[in-house]
């Protein structure tokens, strides 16, 4: 491993001329993904600074807004009285995600800029698109079962890793950027971006940018009518080969409103805006459902190992709205 | 009392000194006593940083890798070691720590603490896990340095340092013969104190059945619970079949 220097940011401000001063710094928070990293080779940094102490509260605001600290750990965010009642599906992303140890260590900023988990990007003895444009992707002709099938591009068939993201997403949470040049927010769809030709970013963060917090709106029944499904290879501490993070409110058996957002199948959680639209004012059967998750993958670009992901994704989704809706008997739903 | 037919006593293995097959006593294996090789608690030197010649091949190939280069320019702009004070086990250090240094390998090479294990050195397997600030944590994957001001515990730590007594934990775990080489056990062990606490504290799993509306008090803990909740320790002898038990049993306080 680089040496690198490192030092402890006081403020956030503090953090963001750390970085700013030097061209190869990086931001730590946890480490549970960044350490590792930088011990495969894959991340070099000439400087590390420690943001892990910056942000660690969770705020309710006047307007019923939950503020969810940069630095709050992944164990204290899912465990949250606020986050269980109010935002289950996020609660229970969290719980599925990683293990006990690796969320007490894990950040809600670095939990959204983890790198994807795909074996080629972390394997400095193969080319990869994502590490070193340009060099090429084996993932298409090798091992691609896990990777994505929708966002993708020729460059780059990357997952992005995170379940806590792909709640996020669906719950229309808002992630606050400190910068040089100032504040920004920015929903999830903006936050992260699709590799195209240029799978080296996989954020439209700039060098310096430091995710703050991250917004919740406030609570209403539809984040209260929400869940997160998770399919994946063993039955606890595994990578999602396909999740989904769902809500729904009826009216009459009619959607009122309904959100969808899936992981594990795009280069970032994958909010199908498609299949919501779809479904807005209609009745809501397995059958409307599925056809509305077809319609969102109609653009889908799977490769042989990996297809099976879109049948999948309906069926996640199928799944979590009739459960969310109490169309199934409780008892014949799987495990989260 | 001591866990069923484990011998305290050994056939001498191939060199003098040597221990039981898995060079570990049972005792050891609960993180009762020490590890052999334990150290004096003297620093140790500081690492030195490998400079390379002339680039190698393999960096002027196509696909050359990303791998970390030593550049002296930054070398000398920066410092890539830092002044640490340390809170292992209620005794305070203070070293000099390269920033590259992992807690695991501080507390095996600079302490001689060998009880915490190195598995995977990448967060996957559990063997590493200790406490900070009585959370537990991947050790592999903390650096050192961040860790200044925080009160570490590890595996020796956890029970009575004067012979006293052993961790309710550590005894269940005899009681139930709960490992079968002993490698993962430290970081089991660490792992299900800290299970019992977050279940105390009505920190919820992936298992938890829908509490009432609002209710966030204690877990009962049940097999499934436990082993979800143990889910970030491997154990690759397949000894979970007594390590759930063993958990449930610190669990509902039941000594023997």
């Amino acid at each position: 491993m680089r040496p690198f220097g490192y030092r402890q940011a006081g403020s956030a401000q503090d953090a963001i001329d750390a970085v700013m001063a030097d061209t190869e710094a990086v931001f730590l928070g946890g480490g549970t993904n960044l350490v590792d990293l930088m011990r495969l080779g894959v991340v070099s940094p000439g400087r590390v600074v420690d943001v892990s102490g910056l942000a660690t509260t969770i705020d309710l605001l006047d307007a019923g807004t939950l503020r969810i600290g940069a630095g709050v750990r992944n164990s204290d965010l899912a465990a949250d009285p606020r986050v269980r009642r109010h935002y289950p599906a996020l609660s229970q992303a969290l719980l599925a995600g990683a293990s006990g140890q690796l969320r007490n260590m894990a950040t809600v900023g670095g939990n959204l800029l983890q790198r994807t988990r795909c074996l080629y990007f972390q394997d400095v003895s193969k080319p990869c698109n994502k590490r070193q444009n340009g060099t090429g992707c084996p993932a298409r002709t090798g091992i691609h079962r896990d990777l994505g099938v929708i966002g993708t591009s020729e460059s780059c068939i990357a997952t992005h890793p995170s379940d806590m993201a792909v709640a996020l997403t669906a719950l229309d949470a808002v992630a606050l950027v400190d910068g040089p040049t100032g504040s920004r927010r920015l929903s999830l769809d903006q936050f992260y971006r699709l590799p195209g030709d240029d799978p080296t970013r996989d954020t439209t963060l700039a060098h310096g940018e430091l995710i703050t917090a991250v917004e919740l709106p406030p609570p209403s029944a539809l984040t209260a009518a929400s869940g997160y499904r998770k399919a994946r290879d063993r039955a606890s501490y595994a990578f999602a080969v396909g999740s989904v993070a769902g809500a729904v409110t009826l009216v009459d058996g009619a959607v009122q409103d309904v959100r969808l957002a899936f992981g594990a199948v795009a280069p970032r959680p994958w909010r199908a805006h498609t299949a919501e639209n779809a479904l807005r004012g209609g009745q809501l059967t397995g059958e409307a459902v599925a056809a509305a998750i077809d319609a969102e993958f109609a653009a889908a670009e799977p490769l042989p190992d990996n297809a099976f992901k879109i049948l999948l994704a309906r069926n996640l989704g199928v799944a979590m709205l009739s459960d969310l809706a109490g169309l199934r008997d409780e008892a014949a739903g799987g495990t989260r | 009392m001591w866990g069923p037919a484990l011998p305290e006593a050994w056939p001498a293995g191939p060199y003098a000194g040597d221990g039981p097959a898995s060079g570990l006593t049972s005792a050891q294996k609960a993180g009762v006593v020490p590890a052999r090789h334990t150290r004096p608690d003297t620093p140790g030197p500081t690492r030195q940083v490998r400079q390379t010649g002339g680039p190698p091949a393999w960096r002027r190939s196509r696909f050359r890798p990303t791998v970390a280069r030593v550049t002296p320019t930054h070398l000398a702009s920066e410092a890539t070691t830092s002044t640490v004070g340390l809170s292992i086990n209620g005794r305070h250090h203070q070293w000099d720590i390269d920033h590259r240094t992992s807690l695991l390998d501080t507390l095996r090479e600079r302490l001689g603490l060998t009880g915490t294990k190195k598995g995977c050195d990448q967060g996957q397997c559990g063997a590493c896990t200790v406490l900070i600030d009585g959370r537990r944590v991947n050790s592999c994957l903390v650096l050192a340095v961040t860790t200044q001001g925080r009160e570490i515990t590890t595996i020796e730590g956890i029970g009575s340092a004067d012979g006293g007594g052993l961790h309710p934990v550590q005894q269940a775990f005899l009681d139930h013969d709960a490992y079968q080489c002993g490698y993962c056990t430290p970081g089991q062990i660490c792992s299900a104190i800290a299970v019992l606490d977050e279940a105390a504290a009505g920190w919820p799993s992936a298992v938890t059945a829908q509490q009432p509306d609002g209710y966030d008090g204690p877990v009962g803990l049940d097999a499934a619970e436990v082993r979800e909740r143990m889910s970030g320790n491997l154990c690759r002898c397949g000894a979970y079949a007594n390590i759930v038990p063993a958990v449930l049993d610190a669990a509902n306080g039941e000594q023997r």
